[in-house]
């Protein structure tokens, strides 16, 4: 438990400093927040191959699943705020996010170790409520705001309907722990199998709109364009994982009993969201919402090989398939900020979140248009980057379940992502700057963020090696 | 020696990254750099070529493939079937590839020759450049199918730039075009690739009992040289190489530009640079038809018996629509785009035969037309920096100020059509003899396209190079210094080729007779 200790104590830490402070000295909040959560990576990674253990009477339990998870977590957190402290956009951001991010992060690594219904639950509104405020951080802008709305009734309403699901679970169930709960559902199954169908749908829908499921998606570009651009980069990583790991630990210990009869709903699920949130980015403008859209379809590229397993009996396939949805996490974690973090500084420095904010970056900063390729590129899925190793590992899951045709549409649909990744990239080398030439100087942390993403997507890309002996010898259940 | 092919990956790949670290002001040095980048490895691609071993080709078996170097990169546990799959870049190349590869390396070494006249941005042009010539190296010297596919997206990123940054009028459009074909043909050819392998793997696994196969129990393998030393010991069922036969036939279709999927090819030409044309024009339309040959003739041959009449008909029809379309043509760079269209369904047609003089007239053809294309790009270039326009019309009466370029040109024109005592010659007799062997109406109608060739070129260069002076500046330079290194060179080539075929059939011979043995001609 040490880790997530550290976080929420931080959180308080920071939150009752950060009172005291006269506004000059504020500016160290995010470095107490970066403290904090280096010492719980730290922490974390020390215990990362220990033995399986249970906490209070199981509503907790750190296996390998929970860590690598919550590794994902730690590491987004901290180049987020990284990300935080080196933008200065024109509003500056209010320094509490120091420590709402850092009780998000702390509901996150809640509903990864989490057993219990209440557990899970209680993380996941953590991570929510944080959230949604942050999302509304730039109190004097009116699309902030508009987001922070959106996303406060959206979420709540996908909250209600998580929590109307888990209640019908438990009283099948007759239990919280998720364990007992699918040892008491073995005869249930056969005499509440309509109830247990509803409880299934209804936690999918709130699941699906917190990851960004499509057709509960509508809310994610008009929210990530609005929230602060260090926000957008926490949703579209943070958020995401954790909610990820609430589906799929409920899923997969509840739930997946009876897999073999409902799988394909997850697969028709993966497939819409790949095919619309990939076909959606193609008509945007605004390389915000461009992003938002493809992380829409990550999504769908995550849930595949969930999905693929659904027909396998092999024990084998279920871990190969978790093992890459967790590279491929840490491949999009890396890419992604990175992306998000060189976004931050072009849209500053051009005052438009346009795709012609882009126009000409190799003349005027050649070290972040060169960065943004990279990013680019591994999102496109081009090999000797991670984006690439993450969706072949992807595949191979679903080539290896006998699901080739996911596999068809996960490479059909990067193709159609190769067309909006390149208008990016066609606007950065081939057209010449708009109006003003001065160079672009990024601040050291900037700098430090982005080297860090590119650094691990390209180690990820050509020596992925570790990170996969790692997964794959993980013991992911205990 | 043993090392050679990855040293061709590798020289320009460090050239590159040498020109990016320069200064954009040191044009002498990023053009010096530039052009060792690429002659360096042509001159090791032509020393591999002399010391090819030409007996040692044709035979079935896992030592087919010359100048081998292997280094591993992954091993993915349990890929399909509890088989591990390992993924590595592998080197190797044989009679088809081999003087590919030397294509390459002449033709890149021209381009950058050639790029010397670029001014603007002349250090991203000579780094995507090398990435080309990189990428071009590495898809012919690929011995392994992800190897292969790897170096053949990065020609795809390297041209698309090349086209749009140093392009024409409407090189944006022209260059997403070109991304979008060659993307989605890559996504087919990706499909294609991919099912070979795991139904190899598949099939091998299910007659591992009764029949010893090499490297077992290593059945999933993406090395090209294993899956043609399995192909006659697994069998593959017809059906499935019918299927996967058709998946390739439509990339390379779309790849190499034939009807109706042709139309990127013209504008693509028309909105390029000189340089980036000579490249396209010269080693990257080849890499269609040599997929054919490769995977498809290869690894498929039963397949390719089964569709031999498609392909036929196929190449024909893009032989009389290109030399049709290319007699209107008003653009001299759309009249060689078409030309080449033309001349890439005669070794369509060729390949169709299943004959090995057919296949070696392939082999001829392809690199035959490289040089030639890139001589046409480079000469209409020339005159074009000096008249100003590639349009037909505006142009006459050169042959009395640029005689040199002029009568370069006419060299190459009279090549295209097949003037005895130039490459084109013996590259159209003996495709022709192949398929005269198998199909002799369509190839009747093949000869056709000879005829039309000859109408299409010689009326532009009758209004180009003779006639009434038309264009307004009279007083032009003619060939400098640094351009006739590219003309006299690829005449030579031409020439030498034309007069001596030898010094390519030797190498070509083997593996076209290795090749027609499998596919049963």
């Amino acid at each position: 438990m040490g880790p997530e200790v550290i976080v929420i104590g931080g959180a308080f830490l920071i939150m009752i400093v950060e009172l005291f402070l006269p506004e000059p000295q504020k500016k160290i909040s995010p470095w107490l927040a970066v403290v904090a959560l280096i010492a719980s990576a730290t922490v974390l990674a020390t215990r990362l191959g220990a033995t399986v253990t249970t906490y209070s009477t199981a509503a907790y339990v750190v296996d390998g699943f929970g860590s690598i998870f919550k590794l994902v977590i730690l590491i987004a957190t901290l180049l987020v705020i990284l990300l935080a402290i080196a933008d200065r956009s024109a509003e500056s951001l209010p320094y509490e996010y120091s420590y709402l991010v850092l009780f998000a992060t702390g509901g996150a690594m809640i509903i990864t170790s989490g057993v219990d219904l209440v557990t899970l639950y209680v993380g996941l509104e953590l991570l929510s409520i944080a959230s949604y405020i942050l999302v509304a951080l730039y109190r004097k802008s009116a699309r902030s705001t508009e987001g922070g709305l959106k996303y406060l009734i959206i979420g709540s309403i996908a909250s209600a309907c998580i929590l109307y699901g888990l209640s019908f679970l438990y009283g099948v169930g007759g239990s919280t722990n998720l364990g007992q709960i699918g040892i008491n559902l073995q005869s249930g199954w056969t005499n509440y199998s309509g109830i247990l169908y509803l409880s299934l749908g209804l936690v999918l829908v709130g699941i699906g709109v917190k990851v960004s499921i499509v057709p509960f998606h509508l809310w994610t570009p008009d929210v990530y364009e609005g929230a602060p651009t260090p926000v957008t980069a926490y949703l579209a990583v943070v958020s995401k994982a954790a909610v990820f790991a609430f589906f799929l630990r409920v899923f997969i210990w509840v739930y997946g009993q009876k897999f073999g009869q409902w799988w394909d709903i997850i697969a028709w699920l993966s497939v819409i969201t790949m095919v619309v949130g990939n076909v959606g980015a193609l008509a945007q403008r605004n390389v915000k919402r461009i992003l938002a859209y493809s992380s829409v379809g990550q999504a769908g590229y995550l849930l595949l090989p969930f999905a693929a397993v659904g027909t396998s009996t092999l024990l084998n396939d279920m871990w190969q398939a978790l093992s890459s949805i967790a590279f491929y996490l840490f491949a999009y974690m890396f890419m992604t900020i990175g992306a998000f973090a060189v976004f931050a500084k072009v849209a500053e420095a051009s005052a438009s979140e346009d795709i012609d904010a882009f126009a000409g970056l190799y003349k005027r900063s050649p070290f972040l248009a060169s960065m943004m390729t990279l990013f680019l590129l591994s999102l496109a899925g081009l090999p000797l980057t991670a984006g690439f190793v993450g969706k072949f590992m992807i595949f191979l899951v679903a080539f290896n379940t006998g699901q080739y045709w996911l596999g068809v549409i996960l490479f059909a649909t990067s193709a159609i992502a190769f067309y909006y990744y390149f208008g990016i990239l066609k606007a950065m080398f081939t057209r010449e700057p708009a109006g003003d030439q001065e160079r672009i100087k990024s601040s050291p942390t900037l700098i430090v963020v982005v080297a860090l993403c590119a650094l691990a997507t390209l180690a990820l890309g050509i020596v992925p090696a570790p990170l996969m002996d790692l997964l794959n010898g993980l013991r992911w259940f205990g | 020696m043993a090392d050679v092919l990855l040293l061709l990956v590798l020289i320009p790949a460090l050239a590159a990254l040498l020109i990016m670290a320069l200064s954009s002001k040191a044009t002498g040095m990023i053009r010096a750099v530039g052009l060792l980048g690429a002659l360096i490895p042509a001159a090791f691609a032509i020393a591999a070529y002399a010391a090819f071993n030409h007996g040692a080709t044709g035979a079935i078996g896992a030592t087919a493939l010359q100048y081998p170097f292997t280094v591993r990169w992954l091993a993915v546990a349990n890929a399909f079937n509890m088989l591990t799959l390992h993924i590595q870049f592998a080197f190797g190349v044989d009679g088809v590839s081999m003087p590919l590869v030397v294509l390459v390396g002449v033709v890149s070494t021209l381009s950058c020759v050639r790029s010397f006249r670029i001014t603007e941005r002349a250090k991203s042009h000579y780094v995507w450049m090398l990435f080309l010539t990189m990428g071009l190296y590495g898809v012919f010297a690929a011995s392994d199918l992800f190897t292969f596919f790897f170096f053949l997206e990065s020609t795809l990123v390297s041209s698309y730039f090349l086209i749009s940054i140093w392009g024409g009028e409407r090189r944006h459009y022209a260059a997403t075009k070109f991304l979008i074909y060659r993307g989605f043909a890559s996504v087919v050819l990706l499909a294609g690739l991919i099912g070979l392998a795991y139904t190899f793997a598949a099939q091998a696994q299910s007659v591992s009992n009764s029949v010893v196969l090499p490297n077992a129990p290593n059945f999933l393998s993406l090395s090209i040289s294993q899956l043609i030393a399995e192909v006659q010991l697994i069998q593959l069922p017809a059906a499935t190489q019918n299927v996967l036969f058709l998946v390739f036939l439509l990339a390379v279709l779309i790849e190499e530009a034939f009807v109706p999927f042709h139309t990127w090819l013209p504008d693509t030409h028309e909105n390029s640079d000189t340089g980036t044309n000579m490249m396209i024009g010269g080693a990257l339309m080849k890499i269609g038809l040599y997929v054919l040959l490769r995977f498809g003739a290869e690894l498929l041959p039963l397949g390719l018996q089964h569709y031999a009449t498609l392909l036929a008909v196929l190449g024909v029809i893009s032989i009389l629509y290109g030399a049709v379309v290319a007699i209107a043509s008003r653009d001299w760079r759309r009249l060689i785009a078409f030309s080449s269209i033309s001349h890439m369904g005669l070794v369509l047609l060729a390949i169709g035969s299943l004959q090995a003089i057919g296949i070696q007239g392939a082999v001829f053809m392809l690199v035959s037309s490289g040089l030639l294309t890139a001589l046409l790009f480079f000469t209409v270039g020339a005159q074009a920096d000096r008249t100003g326009t590639f349009t037909i019309a505006n142009l006459g009466g050169l042959s009395k100020s640029l005689p040199v370029i002029s009568g370069v040109m006419l060299v190459a024109a009279l090549g295209s059509v097949g003037l005895p005592g130039m490459s084109g010659f013996i590259s159209e007799f003996s495709l022709f003899v192949g398929s005269f062997t198998t199909f002799p109406v369509l190839s009747a109608l093949g000869t056709l396209g000879m005829i039309l060739a000859a109408l299409y070129l010689l009326y532009a260069m009758q209004r180009t190079t003779f006639g009434p002076v038309e264009t307004r500046v009279t007083e032009m330079p003619d060939a400098s210094a640094v351009e006739y290194v590219p003309m006299v060179v690829l005449v030579a080539l031409v020439v030498l080729i034309g007069v001596y075929p030898d010094v390519l059939g030797n190498v070509v011979h083997g593996t076209a007779q290795a090749i027609a043995a499998r596919i049963g001609g």
